[in-house]
């Protein structure tokens, strides 16, 4: 079922674009396949998947159009994604929203459009599915029933690449999306010289959850479990199954003191849940973290570091948060 | 939403009926069912005969397909590699 339309949630729409990885990605069939039926049944000159960046827009997929993204501020879908409804211009150069606009009194000098907000099931409008001509025109109800009806399954193939991101039982990230989000995450932290940290959870005692309840008590402890972090991170912030019983949290901008302070308040929900397994069961976390440091090592570092802290943890009596040295500090 | 639609939709993903489907990808499925539904409707709407709303449809669902395959594969391995 979709969520409420979100319009004036920018930053959680731009969150949204990006758990879908999508943006700066090759081209690929099925959105190939979306716009070329559309321009073919609609018969325009142009038309593109376009997804809306902080500062730009970029085509995921485009016919009749010469480059790959525009500024935004030109962009017409930008004014497409603020309306819950389609966006119909019969002629641009006669609306004074668009008149002076670049796209209009140069190339590709577009006169009409149609563009079908690109609606992820939480509600945010991500982008586009725009329809173009260098004449006016009508684009009668029933063309815009066909591109609106193009425009959900842009959103389908989207949601099934992001399923193939997600780990079906906790509905956290997969180990192999956390990972390549955590590089992706200290690549940036590198070049802005920003901190990162990242934490390591694994529950404590889980093969006595699952001799003694089962393991489908072990299975629910796990998704409540992961509920539980997923609620309680930020929107920037990650959650990755990386095990049987660890997940991995990802920070951004976040020292290792905060993260510290965070993780001791994640352990703390965890420990006050009431599982219900059923019976009702209580389990604790230990977690171990670590800061990343951008200039001696790589991410993969980092997490083997939160994971030496998280047996220290679990070594020092479990249900408690330890804090990983830097690669330095151990080397010494 | 018209029976032909539907049903146009419905012969369209019949390859999917014998698969055994991971049910994080069910709804998925569902959704995309009804999507395509709702395309063929819209198609039919706009004027185009029976003979090419299939064609589209066929279109679309055979890359979707493409697609659903390789994640049915990537959840798998992913769970091989959780030892689930």
């Amino acid at each position: 079922m979709l969520s409420e339309l979100k319009l004036s949630d920018e930053e959680g729409r731009l969150r949204a674009l990006e758990r879908y990885d999508v943006l700066d990605t090759v081209a690929e069939v099925p959105f190939e396949k979306i716009v070329a039926l559309v321009q073919q049944v609609l018969d325009v000159p142009m038309c593109a998947v376009s997804l809306i960046d902080r500062h730009r827009q970029w085509f995921k997929a485009r016919r009749g159009l010469d480059v790959c993204e525009t500024a935004r501020d030109v962009s017409f879908c930008t004014h497409a994604i603020k309306t819950p409804e389609p966006l119909v211009v019969r002629d641009a150069a006669a609306d004074p929203r668009f008149a002076q606009n670049p796209l209009v009194v140069g190339p590709p000098f577009i006169r009409a459009y149609a563009g079908i907000p690109l609606r992820t099931p939480e509600g945010y409008n991500i982008g586009s599915l725009c329809a173009i001509d260098t004449k006016p025109r009508e684009f009668p109800e029933p063309q815009i029933a066909v591109l609106a009806s193009f425009a959900k399954l842009v959103v389908d193939e989207l949601e099934l690449r992001q399923i193939a991101s997600s780990d079906h039982l906790s509905g956290a990230l997969s180990r192999r999306a956390f990972m390549a989000q955590a590089i992706a995450e200290a690549e940036r932290a590198r070049r802005y010289d920003r901190p990162l940290s990242l934490a390591v959870l694994d529950i404590d005692f889980f093969k006595k959850v699952n001799d003694t309840y089962g393991h489908a008590a072990g299975d629910v402890a796990i998704k409540r479990i992961a509920e539980a972090a997923m609620a309680a991170v930020r929107g920037s912030d990650a959650v990755g199954r990386i095990g049987g019983e660890e997940f991995a949290l990802l920070m951004p901008e976040t020292t290792a003191d905060n993260a510290r302070l965070f993780a001791e308040r994640l352990r703390a929900t965890i420990e006050g849940l009431d599982i219900d397994a059923p019976p009702k069961i209580r389990v604790t976390v230990s977690i171990g973290v670590a800061q990343f440091d951008g200039d001696a090592e790589k991410i993969e570092a980092t997490l083997a570091r939160a994971d030496r802290a998280l047996y220290a943890a679990k070594h020092a009596g479990r249900n408690r948060v330890a804090v990983a040295e830097t690669e330095k500090a151990d080397a010494d | 939403m018209s029976q032909i639609a539907a049903g146009l939709a419905a012969k369209t993903i019949a390859p999917l009926a014998s698969i055994q489907m991971p049910a994080a990808l069910a709804a998925s499925i569902l959704q995309h069912e009804r999507n395509l539904a709702d395309l063929a409707t819209a198609l039919l709407g706009n004027g185009c005969d029976e003979a090419t709303v299939a064609a589209s449809l066929a279109t679309m669902f055979d890359s979707y397909r493409k697609q659903l395959t390789a994640v049915i594969v990537r959840l798998k391995e992913d769970a091989d590699a959780l030892g689930a």
